[in-house]
Protein backbone atom coordinates (compact mmCIF):
# COMPACT_ATOMS: atom_id res chain seq x y z
CA UNK A 1 0.00 0.00 0.00
CA UNK A 2 2.75 2.41 1.05
CA UNK A 3 4.44 3.02 -2.26
CA UNK A 4 1.32 2.36 -4.21
CA UNK A 5 -0.28 5.66 -3.20
CA UNK A 6 2.81 7.71 -4.03
CA UNK A 7 3.00 5.95 -7.40
CA UNK A 8 -0.70 6.45 -8.12
CA UNK A 9 -0.23 10.14 -7.34
CA UNK A 10 2.85 10.31 -9.54
CA UNK A 11 0.96 8.57 -12.35
CA UNK A 12 -1.87 11.09 -11.90
CA UNK A 13 -4.28 8.20 -11.47
CA UNK A 14 -6.96 10.15 -9.67
CA UNK A 15 -9.38 7.28 -9.14
CA UNK A 16 -6.67 5.11 -7.70
CA UNK A 17 -5.47 7.88 -5.38
CA UNK A 18 -8.99 8.34 -4.07
CA UNK A 19 -9.54 4.61 -3.70
CA UNK A 20 -6.23 4.08 -1.88
CA UNK A 21 -6.87 7.01 0.46
CA UNK A 22 -10.32 5.63 1.22
CA UNK A 23 -9.05 2.08 1.71
CA UNK A 24 -6.16 3.32 3.84
CA UNK A 25 -8.42 5.29 6.14
CA UNK A 26 -10.88 2.40 6.38
CA UNK A 27 -8.00 0.08 7.22
CA UNK A 28 -6.86 2.35 10.04
CA UNK A 29 -3.72 3.69 8.36
CA UNK A 30 -2.55 6.95 9.91
CA UNK A 31 -3.90 9.80 7.73
CA UNK A 32 -0.63 11.68 8.20
CA UNK A 33 1.29 8.77 6.70
CA UNK A 34 -1.07 8.78 3.73
CA UNK A 35 -0.58 12.51 3.28
CA UNK A 36 3.17 12.08 3.24
CA UNK A 37 2.76 9.42 0.57
CA UNK A 38 0.88 11.91 -1.56
CA UNK A 39 3.67 14.44 -1.07
CA UNK A 40 6.21 11.86 -2.18
CA UNK A 41 4.11 11.46 -5.31
CA UNK A 42 4.25 15.22 -5.88
CA UNK A 43 8.04 15.12 -5.73
CA UNK A 44 8.07 12.41 -8.39
CA UNK A 45 5.72 14.52 -10.51
CA UNK A 46 8.14 17.45 -10.30
CA UNK A 47 10.93 15.17 -11.44
CA UNK A 48 8.88 13.93 -14.37
CA UNK A 49 8.17 17.52 -15.40
CA UNK A 50 11.85 18.29 -15.24
CA UNK A 51 12.70 15.43 -17.57
CA UNK A 52 10.04 16.50 -20.06
CA UNK A 53 7.79 13.50 -19.45
CA UNK A 54 5.12 15.70 -17.88
CA UNK A 55 3.68 18.99 -19.09
CA UNK A 56 2.20 22.09 -17.54
CA UNK A 57 -1.29 20.57 -17.65
CA UNK A 58 -0.01 17.58 -15.67
CA UNK A 59 1.31 19.83 -12.92
CA UNK A 60 -2.01 21.60 -12.73
CA UNK A 61 -3.82 18.29 -12.55
CA UNK A 62 -1.41 17.09 -9.86
CA UNK A 63 -2.18 20.21 -7.83
CA UNK A 64 -5.90 19.46 -8.09
CA UNK A 65 -5.62 15.79 -7.14
CA UNK A 66 -3.34 16.64 -4.27
CA UNK A 67 -5.63 19.38 -3.00
CA UNK A 68 -8.62 17.01 -2.86
CA UNK A 69 -6.67 14.17 -1.23
CA UNK A 70 -5.05 16.51 1.29
CA UNK A 71 -8.42 18.01 2.22
CA UNK A 72 -9.93 14.52 2.75
CA UNK A 73 -6.98 13.45 4.87
CA UNK A 74 -6.89 16.68 6.86
CA UNK A 75 -10.57 16.14 7.65
CA UNK A 76 -9.57 12.82 9.22
CA UNK A 77 -6.90 14.50 11.30
CA UNK A 78 -4.08 13.96 8.82
CA UNK A 79 -1.14 16.29 9.02
CA UNK A 80 2.41 16.05 7.79
CA UNK A 81 3.56 17.41 11.08
CA UNK A 82 5.46 20.64 11.02
CA UNK A 83 6.21 21.91 7.53
CA UNK A 84 9.74 21.71 6.18
CA UNK A 85 10.01 25.48 6.47
CA UNK A 86 8.76 28.80 5.21
CA UNK A 87 9.25 30.35 1.79
CA UNK A 88 8.11 33.74 0.52
CA UNK A 89 7.41 33.85 -3.24
CA UNK A 90 6.30 36.47 -5.71
CA UNK A 91 6.66 37.90 -9.22
CA UNK A 92 8.68 41.09 -9.00
CA UNK A 93 7.52 44.67 -9.50
CA UNK A 94 6.70 45.60 -13.06
CA UNK A 95 5.99 42.03 -14.11
CA UNK A 96 2.64 40.27 -14.07
CA UNK A 97 3.61 36.83 -15.41
CA UNK A 98 2.29 34.29 -12.96
CA UNK A 99 2.13 30.86 -14.59
CA UNK A 100 5.71 29.88 -13.75
CA UNK A 101 5.50 31.36 -10.26
CA UNK A 102 2.23 29.51 -9.58
CA UNK A 103 3.82 26.21 -10.58
CA UNK A 104 6.74 26.84 -8.23
CA UNK A 105 4.30 27.65 -5.39
CA UNK A 106 2.24 24.48 -6.06
CA UNK A 107 5.30 22.25 -6.10
CA UNK A 108 6.77 23.81 -2.94
CA UNK A 109 3.47 23.40 -1.13
CA UNK A 110 3.21 19.85 -2.41
CA UNK A 111 6.65 19.19 -0.93
CA UNK A 112 5.38 20.47 2.45
CA UNK A 113 6.81 23.97 2.52
CA UNK A 114 4.70 26.76 3.95
CA UNK A 115 4.60 29.28 1.13
CA UNK A 116 3.48 32.89 1.38
CA UNK A 117 2.49 33.78 -2.18
CA UNK A 118 2.58 37.55 -2.63
CA UNK A 119 1.20 37.41 -6.18
CA UNK A 120 2.48 39.56 -9.03
CA UNK A 121 3.96 43.06 -9.38
CA UNK A 122 5.45 42.82 -5.88
CA UNK A 123 7.59 45.82 -4.82
CA UNK A 124 10.77 45.22 -2.76
CA UNK A 125 9.19 46.65 0.42
CA UNK A 126 6.41 44.06 0.28
CA UNK A 127 8.92 41.21 -0.01
CA UNK A 128 10.83 42.57 3.00
CA UNK A 129 7.65 42.98 5.03
CA UNK A 130 6.61 39.38 4.31
CA UNK A 131 10.06 38.01 5.14
CA UNK A 132 9.99 39.91 8.45
CA UNK A 133 6.44 38.89 9.29
CA UNK A 134 6.82 35.21 8.49
CA UNK A 135 10.45 34.85 9.49
CA UNK A 136 10.95 32.86 6.26
CA UNK A 137 14.57 31.97 5.61
CA UNK A 138 13.98 31.57 1.86
CA UNK A 139 12.79 34.16 -0.63
CA UNK A 140 11.91 33.25 -4.23
CA UNK A 141 11.46 35.84 -6.96
CA UNK A 142 10.08 35.19 -10.40
CA UNK A 143 10.47 37.45 -13.43
CA UNK A 144 10.12 36.91 -17.17
CA UNK A 145 11.29 40.27 -18.40
CA UNK A 146 14.82 41.63 -18.59
CA UNK A 147 13.30 44.67 -16.99
CA UNK A 148 12.53 42.45 -13.95
CA UNK A 149 16.19 42.10 -13.09
CA UNK A 150 16.49 45.54 -11.50
CA UNK A 151 13.59 45.03 -9.08
CA UNK A 152 15.19 41.69 -8.14
CA UNK A 153 18.46 43.47 -7.44
CA UNK A 154 16.65 46.19 -5.48
CA UNK A 155 14.92 43.55 -3.36
CA UNK A 156 18.24 41.91 -2.52
CA UNK A 157 19.64 45.34 -1.63
CA UNK A 158 16.58 46.05 0.53
CA UNK A 159 17.12 42.75 2.37
CA UNK A 160 20.67 43.84 3.01
CA UNK A 161 19.58 47.26 4.21
CA UNK A 162 17.06 45.67 6.57
CA UNK A 163 19.84 43.53 8.04
CA UNK A 164 18.13 40.35 6.80
CA UNK A 165 20.46 39.26 4.02
CA UNK A 166 22.53 37.10 6.36
CA UNK A 167 19.61 34.90 7.34
CA UNK A 168 17.62 34.83 4.08
CA UNK A 169 18.61 32.79 1.06
CA UNK A 170 17.40 34.19 -2.25
CA UNK A 171 16.48 32.19 -5.34
CA UNK A 172 15.35 33.62 -8.65
CA UNK A 173 13.77 32.11 -11.75
CA UNK A 174 11.78 32.78 -14.92
CA UNK A 175 12.39 32.19 -18.65
CA UNK A 176 15.28 34.57 -19.39
CA UNK A 177 17.06 34.36 -16.02
CA UNK A 178 20.64 33.17 -16.36
CA UNK A 179 23.79 32.80 -14.28
CA UNK A 180 24.90 36.32 -15.30
CA UNK A 181 21.54 37.62 -14.11
CA UNK A 182 21.94 35.81 -10.80
CA UNK A 183 25.30 37.46 -10.35
CA UNK A 184 23.94 40.88 -11.30
CA UNK A 185 21.01 40.54 -8.92
CA UNK A 186 23.12 39.15 -6.08
CA UNK A 187 20.87 36.14 -5.52
CA UNK A 188 22.19 32.94 -3.98
CA UNK A 189 20.87 30.67 -6.69
CA UNK A 190 18.86 30.50 -9.86
CA UNK A 191 16.35 27.76 -10.52
CA UNK A 192 15.46 26.67 -14.02
CA UNK A 193 12.20 25.06 -13.00
CA UNK A 194 9.91 24.28 -10.08
CA UNK A 195 11.84 21.15 -9.20
CA UNK A 196 14.97 23.25 -8.83
CA UNK A 197 13.06 25.53 -6.45
CA UNK A 198 12.10 22.53 -4.31
CA UNK A 199 15.66 21.22 -4.36
CA UNK A 200 17.10 24.60 -3.36
CA UNK A 201 14.63 25.04 -0.52
CA UNK A 202 15.46 21.51 0.64
CA UNK A 203 19.16 22.19 0.54
CA UNK A 204 18.90 25.48 2.43
CA UNK A 205 16.32 24.47 4.99
CA UNK A 206 18.04 21.21 5.82
CA UNK A 207 21.27 23.08 6.54
CA UNK B 1 -2.99 55.54 -38.56
CA UNK B 2 -4.61 52.37 -39.93
CA UNK B 3 -6.52 50.11 -37.57
CA UNK B 4 -7.41 46.62 -38.74
CA UNK B 5 -10.11 44.72 -36.92
CA UNK B 6 -11.54 42.39 -39.49
CA UNK B 7 -9.54 39.28 -38.61
CA UNK B 8 -11.13 35.89 -38.61
CA UNK B 9 -8.96 33.96 -36.23
CA UNK B 10 -9.47 30.23 -36.38
CA UNK B 11 -9.69 28.13 -33.27
CA UNK B 12 -9.67 24.68 -34.76
CA UNK B 13 -9.81 22.27 -31.84
CA UNK B 14 -8.89 19.23 -33.93
CA UNK B 15 -5.82 20.95 -35.32
CA UNK B 16 -4.86 22.19 -31.88
CA UNK B 17 -5.09 18.67 -30.49
CA UNK B 18 -2.96 17.39 -33.32
CA UNK B 19 -0.25 19.87 -32.44
CA UNK B 20 -0.53 20.01 -28.66
CA UNK B 21 -2.71 17.01 -27.75
CA UNK B 22 0.27 15.07 -26.39
CA UNK B 23 0.60 17.67 -23.62
CA UNK B 24 -2.98 17.08 -22.45
CA UNK B 25 -3.31 13.30 -22.62
CA UNK B 26 -3.58 12.71 -18.88
CA UNK B 27 -5.69 15.70 -17.96
CA UNK B 28 -8.22 14.79 -20.66
CA UNK B 29 -8.83 11.49 -18.89
CA UNK B 30 -10.33 13.38 -15.95
CA UNK B 31 -14.10 13.27 -15.88
CA UNK B 32 -15.59 16.45 -17.30
CA UNK B 33 -12.35 17.62 -18.91
CA UNK B 34 -13.30 17.13 -22.58
CA UNK B 35 -16.31 19.35 -21.84
CA UNK B 36 -14.05 21.96 -20.21
CA UNK B 37 -11.88 21.92 -23.33
CA UNK B 38 -14.90 22.34 -25.62
CA UNK B 39 -16.21 25.19 -23.49
CA UNK B 40 -12.84 26.96 -23.43
CA UNK B 41 -12.53 26.76 -27.20
CA UNK B 42 -15.95 28.37 -27.48
CA UNK B 43 -14.88 30.94 -24.92
CA UNK B 44 -11.75 32.06 -26.78
CA UNK B 45 -13.72 32.38 -30.01
CA UNK B 46 -16.28 34.55 -28.22
CA UNK B 47 -13.90 36.68 -26.21
CA UNK B 48 -11.06 37.38 -28.63
CA UNK B 49 -11.32 40.85 -30.11
CA UNK B 50 -8.41 40.93 -32.52
CA UNK B 51 -7.15 44.36 -33.48
CA UNK B 52 -3.99 45.74 -35.04
CA UNK B 53 -2.78 49.32 -35.21
CA UNK B 54 0.07 49.97 -37.56
CA UNK B 55 1.87 52.45 -39.75
CA UNK B 56 4.58 52.44 -42.37
CA UNK B 57 7.44 54.80 -41.48
CA UNK B 58 9.96 56.03 -44.07
CA UNK B 59 13.59 55.31 -43.20
CA UNK B 60 16.00 58.21 -43.29
CA UNK B 61 19.18 56.38 -42.46
CA UNK B 62 20.15 52.83 -41.64
CA UNK B 63 23.05 52.92 -39.19
CA UNK B 64 24.85 49.90 -37.88
CA UNK B 65 23.41 50.26 -34.38
CA UNK B 66 19.97 51.69 -35.17
CA UNK B 67 17.54 52.88 -37.80
CA UNK B 68 16.79 56.59 -38.01
CA UNK B 69 13.27 57.28 -39.22
CA UNK B 70 12.36 60.28 -41.34
CA UNK B 71 10.73 61.81 -38.26
CA UNK B 72 14.08 61.64 -36.44
CA UNK B 73 13.17 58.74 -34.12
CA UNK B 74 15.79 56.06 -33.49
CA UNK B 75 14.60 52.49 -33.41
CA UNK B 76 16.08 49.03 -33.41
CA UNK B 77 19.37 47.63 -32.20
CA UNK B 78 20.53 44.02 -32.01
CA UNK B 79 19.71 42.14 -35.21
CA UNK B 80 17.37 44.80 -36.62
CA UNK B 81 19.78 46.22 -39.17
CA UNK B 82 20.94 42.74 -40.18
CA UNK B 83 17.35 41.65 -40.78
CA UNK B 84 15.97 44.89 -42.22
CA UNK B 85 19.06 46.49 -43.80
CA UNK B 86 18.12 48.02 -47.16
CA UNK B 87 14.52 48.76 -46.17
CA UNK B 88 13.03 52.03 -47.37
CA UNK B 89 10.19 51.79 -44.86
CA UNK B 90 9.55 50.07 -41.56
CA UNK B 91 6.08 48.65 -40.96
CA UNK B 92 5.45 48.78 -37.22
CA UNK B 93 2.38 47.33 -35.55
CA UNK B 94 0.81 46.44 -32.23
CA UNK B 95 -1.52 43.42 -32.19
CA UNK B 96 -3.91 42.46 -29.41
CA UNK B 97 -6.71 40.01 -28.75
CA UNK B 98 -8.17 42.42 -26.22
CA UNK B 99 -8.76 42.67 -22.49
CA UNK B 100 -11.74 40.32 -22.22
CA UNK B 101 -9.53 37.25 -22.65
CA UNK B 102 -7.13 38.31 -19.89
CA UNK B 103 -9.98 39.31 -17.60
CA UNK B 104 -11.61 35.91 -18.00
CA UNK B 105 -8.32 34.06 -17.38
CA UNK B 106 -8.05 35.97 -14.12
CA UNK B 107 -11.68 35.29 -13.20
CA UNK B 108 -11.28 31.55 -13.75
CA UNK B 109 -8.17 31.53 -11.61
CA UNK B 110 -9.86 33.45 -8.81
CA UNK B 111 -12.79 31.02 -8.96
CA UNK B 112 -10.40 28.09 -8.56
CA UNK B 113 -11.02 26.93 -12.15
CA UNK B 114 -7.33 26.39 -12.70
CA UNK B 115 -7.57 24.09 -15.70
CA UNK B 116 -9.83 26.46 -17.53
CA UNK B 117 -7.63 29.39 -16.63
CA UNK B 118 -4.52 27.59 -17.90
CA UNK B 119 -6.14 26.50 -21.14
CA UNK B 120 -7.63 29.90 -21.91
CA UNK B 121 -4.23 31.44 -21.18
CA UNK B 122 -2.60 29.14 -23.66
CA UNK B 123 -5.30 29.72 -26.27
CA UNK B 124 -4.98 33.48 -25.75
CA UNK B 125 -1.25 33.28 -26.35
CA UNK B 126 -1.78 31.24 -29.49
CA UNK B 127 -4.47 33.67 -30.64
CA UNK B 128 -2.21 36.70 -30.45
CA UNK B 129 0.55 34.68 -32.11
CA UNK B 130 -1.83 33.78 -34.90
CA UNK B 131 -2.94 37.40 -35.22
CA UNK B 132 0.62 38.68 -35.54
CA UNK B 133 1.34 36.06 -38.20
CA UNK B 134 -1.83 36.99 -40.10
CA UNK B 135 -0.93 40.66 -39.90
CA UNK B 136 2.55 39.90 -41.20
CA UNK B 137 1.10 37.82 -44.06
CA UNK B 138 -1.23 40.72 -44.86
CA UNK B 139 1.74 43.13 -44.98
CA UNK B 140 3.57 40.70 -47.23
CA UNK B 141 0.67 40.41 -49.67
CA UNK B 142 0.36 44.18 -49.73
CA UNK B 143 4.10 44.67 -50.36
CA UNK B 144 4.18 42.00 -53.06
CA UNK B 145 1.19 43.55 -54.84
CA UNK B 146 3.22 46.77 -55.05
CA UNK B 147 6.29 44.94 -56.38
CA UNK B 148 8.12 45.31 -53.06
CA UNK B 149 9.85 42.92 -50.67
CA UNK B 150 9.38 42.41 -46.94
CA UNK B 151 11.90 41.21 -44.35
CA UNK B 152 11.06 38.76 -41.60
CA UNK B 153 9.56 40.45 -38.53
CA UNK B 154 11.08 41.02 -35.13
CA UNK B 155 9.60 42.03 -31.79
CA UNK B 156 11.55 44.15 -29.30
CA UNK B 157 12.75 42.18 -26.31
CA UNK B 158 12.76 38.78 -27.98
CA UNK B 159 16.23 39.10 -29.45
CA UNK B 160 19.13 41.41 -28.61
CA UNK B 161 16.81 44.16 -29.82
CA UNK B 162 16.01 45.78 -26.48
CA UNK B 163 12.53 45.69 -25.00
CA UNK B 164 13.15 49.38 -24.20
CA UNK B 165 12.16 50.17 -27.78
CA UNK B 166 8.60 49.39 -26.75
CA UNK B 167 8.59 53.02 -25.57
CA UNK B 168 9.57 54.21 -29.07
CA UNK B 169 6.86 52.07 -30.67
CA UNK B 170 4.24 53.46 -28.31
CA UNK B 171 5.39 57.00 -29.16
CA UNK B 172 4.99 56.24 -32.84
CA UNK B 173 1.63 54.48 -32.57
CA UNK B 174 -1.35 55.55 -30.52
CA UNK B 175 -2.19 52.02 -29.45
CA UNK B 176 -4.77 53.25 -26.95
CA UNK B 177 -7.04 53.38 -30.00
CA UNK B 178 -7.12 49.59 -29.86
CA UNK B 179 -7.14 49.55 -26.06
CA UNK B 180 -3.45 48.77 -25.54
CA UNK B 181 -1.26 50.78 -23.19
CA UNK B 182 2.32 50.47 -22.01
CA UNK B 183 3.14 50.31 -18.31
CA UNK B 184 6.17 51.97 -16.73
CA UNK B 185 7.93 48.62 -16.85
CA UNK B 186 7.23 48.43 -20.59
CA UNK B 187 4.62 45.73 -20.31
CA UNK B 188 1.68 45.99 -22.66
CA UNK B 189 -1.77 45.77 -21.16
CA UNK B 190 -3.78 43.71 -22.00
CA UNK B 191 -1.10 41.07 -21.71
CA UNK B 192 -2.14 39.10 -24.79
CA UNK B 193 -0.55 41.68 -27.07
CA UNK B 194 2.50 41.68 -29.31
CA UNK B 195 4.42 44.40 -31.11
CA UNK B 196 6.37 43.79 -34.27
CA UNK B 197 8.32 45.44 -37.02
CA UNK B 198 9.34 44.44 -40.55
CA UNK B 199 11.33 46.18 -43.27
CA UNK B 200 9.79 46.98 -46.65
CA UNK B 201 12.06 47.66 -49.62
CA UNK B 202 12.68 47.21 -53.30
CA UNK B 203 15.27 44.42 -52.73
CA UNK B 204 15.15 41.24 -50.63
CA UNK B 205 16.43 41.78 -47.06
CA UNK B 206 18.04 39.63 -44.38
CA UNK B 207 18.79 35.93 -44.48
CA UNK B 208 16.18 34.00 -46.48
CA UNK B 209 14.19 31.46 -44.51
CA UNK B 210 14.90 32.86 -41.05
CA UNK B 211 12.15 33.88 -38.61
CA UNK B 212 12.08 35.91 -35.39
CA UNK B 213 12.74 32.68 -33.45
CA UNK B 214 16.13 32.37 -35.15
CA UNK B 215 17.19 35.66 -33.54
CA UNK B 216 15.62 35.00 -30.15
CA UNK B 217 17.78 34.91 -27.05
CA UNK B 218 15.79 31.97 -25.63
CA UNK B 219 16.90 29.75 -28.51
CA UNK B 220 16.32 26.07 -27.89
CA UNK B 221 15.46 26.70 -24.25
CA UNK B 222 12.06 27.91 -25.39
CA UNK B 223 9.43 25.16 -25.64
CA UNK B 224 7.48 27.33 -28.07
CA UNK B 225 10.38 27.79 -30.49
CA UNK B 226 8.92 28.29 -33.93
CA UNK B 227 5.39 27.79 -32.67
CA UNK B 228 4.31 31.26 -31.57
CA UNK B 229 1.98 31.58 -34.48
CA UNK B 230 -1.38 30.07 -34.95
CA UNK B 231 -3.56 27.23 -33.85
C1 LIG C 1 4.06 32.85 -23.99
C2 LIG C 1 4.91 34.10 -24.07
C3 LIG C 1 4.26 35.30 -24.37
C4 LIG C 1 2.76 35.44 -24.52
C5 LIG C 1 2.06 35.88 -23.24
C6 LIG C 1 2.47 35.19 -22.00
C7 LIG C 1 1.43 35.34 -20.90
N1 LIG C 1 1.82 35.19 -19.71
O1 LIG C 1 0.31 35.58 -21.15
C8 LIG C 1 2.65 36.59 -25.53
C9 LIG C 1 2.68 35.97 -26.91
C10 LIG C 1 1.45 37.48 -25.44
C11 LIG C 1 3.97 37.32 -25.25
C12 LIG C 1 4.19 38.63 -25.56
C13 LIG C 1 5.40 39.28 -25.36
N2 LIG C 1 6.54 38.71 -24.97
CO1 LIG C 1 6.69 36.90 -24.39
N3 LIG C 1 7.06 35.12 -23.98
C14 LIG C 1 6.31 34.06 -23.85
C15 LIG C 1 7.18 32.83 -23.63
C16 LIG C 1 7.34 32.15 -24.99
C17 LIG C 1 6.70 31.81 -22.62
C18 LIG C 1 6.34 32.32 -21.21
C19 LIG C 1 5.65 31.24 -20.43
O2 LIG C 1 4.44 31.26 -20.28
N4 LIG C 1 6.39 30.25 -19.96
C20 LIG C 1 5.86 29.09 -19.26
C21 LIG C 1 6.20 29.11 -17.77
C22 LIG C 1 5.72 27.82 -17.13
O3 LIG C 1 7.60 29.19 -17.66
P1 LIG C 1 8.33 30.21 -16.70
O4 LIG C 1 7.47 31.36 -16.37
O5 LIG C 1 9.67 30.50 -17.24
O6 LIG C 1 8.48 29.41 -15.31
C23 LIG C 1 9.24 28.23 -15.13
C24 LIG C 1 10.72 28.46 -14.81
O7 LIG C 1 11.27 29.64 -15.36
C25 LIG C 1 10.81 28.40 -13.31
N5 LIG C 1 10.57 29.60 -12.52
C26 LIG C 1 9.75 30.65 -12.74
N6 LIG C 1 9.78 31.50 -11.72
C27 LIG C 1 10.63 31.01 -10.81
C28 LIG C 1 11.04 31.50 -9.58
C29 LIG C 1 11.98 30.77 -8.84
C30 LIG C 1 12.42 31.29 -7.53
C31 LIG C 1 12.53 29.56 -9.36
C32 LIG C 1 13.55 28.84 -8.60
C33 LIG C 1 12.11 29.07 -10.60
C34 LIG C 1 11.17 29.79 -11.30
O8 LIG C 1 9.82 27.46 -12.97
C35 LIG C 1 8.70 27.56 -13.87
C36 LIG C 1 8.14 26.19 -14.07
O9 LIG C 1 9.08 25.31 -14.62
C37 LIG C 1 8.51 33.51 -23.13
C38 LIG C 1 9.75 32.75 -23.48
C39 LIG C 1 9.99 31.58 -22.56
N7 LIG C 1 10.16 30.44 -23.13
O10 LIG C 1 9.98 31.73 -21.34
C40 LIG C 1 8.46 34.87 -23.83
C41 LIG C 1 9.07 36.09 -23.16
C42 LIG C 1 8.65 36.17 -21.71
N8 LIG C 1 8.46 37.19 -23.89
C43 LIG C 1 9.25 38.15 -24.14
C44 LIG C 1 8.89 39.33 -24.83
C45 LIG C 1 10.00 40.28 -25.19
C46 LIG C 1 7.57 39.60 -25.16
C47 LIG C 1 7.06 40.89 -25.79
C48 LIG C 1 7.62 42.18 -25.19
C49 LIG C 1 7.32 40.87 -27.31
C50 LIG C 1 6.78 42.09 -28.01
N9 LIG C 1 7.63 43.02 -28.33
O11 LIG C 1 5.61 42.18 -28.25
C51 LIG C 1 5.54 40.75 -25.55
C52 LIG C 1 5.14 41.48 -24.31
C53 LIG C 1 3.70 41.25 -23.96
C54 LIG C 1 3.20 42.32 -23.09
N10 LIG C 1 1.96 42.22 -22.74
O12 LIG C 1 3.87 43.29 -22.80
C55 LIG C 1 10.65 37.89 -23.60
C56 LIG C 1 10.95 38.73 -22.37
C57 LIG C 1 12.40 39.03 -22.25
C58 LIG C 1 12.70 40.47 -22.08
N11 LIG C 1 13.58 40.92 -22.90
O13 LIG C 1 12.21 41.16 -21.26
C59 LIG C 1 10.61 36.34 -23.37
C60 LIG C 1 11.43 35.80 -22.21
C61 LIG C 1 11.12 35.74 -24.68
C62 LIG C 1 12.54 36.07 -24.98
N12 LIG C 1 12.87 35.99 -26.18
O14 LIG C 1 13.39 36.41 -24.22
N13 LIG C 1 4.88 36.49 -24.67
S1 LIG D 1 12.01 31.12 -29.39
FE1 LIG D 1 10.22 31.24 -28.04
S2 LIG D 1 10.35 33.24 -27.00
FE2 LIG D 1 11.75 33.27 -28.74
S3 LIG D 1 10.59 34.25 -30.38
FE3 LIG D 1 10.36 32.02 -30.62
S4 LIG D 1 8.51 31.47 -29.46
FE4 LIG D 1 9.10 33.59 -28.82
Amino acid sequence: MANELAMAMADLDEEKVQALVKAGLAGGVDPSALLNECREGMTLIGQRFETGEYYLSDLIMAGEIFKTAAADLAAQGGSSGPTKGKVVMGTVKGDIHDIGKDIVVTMLRGANYEVTDLGVDVPPAKFIEAVKETGAPVLGMSGLLTISFDPMKETVAALQAAGLRGRVKVMIGGGPVSEQVREYVGADALGVDAQAAVALAGQWLAA
Amino acid sequence: MPILRDWRLTFDQAQFMQEYGHTFVRILRRPGMPEVFDATFREIAELAEPAVIWESFPVQEMRHEAVILAGGQRIGNGPVTTVMGGASHLAIGVCTVGAAVSDRIHEHKEAGEVVRSMLLDQLGTLAVGQLSQRFYDWLKTDATSRGLHISTYLSPGESEWSVRDQAVIFDLLDATQIGVSLTESLLMKPIKSLSLMAGIGSQPMGVPGTTHCDYCTMGDRCPFHGKHAGI
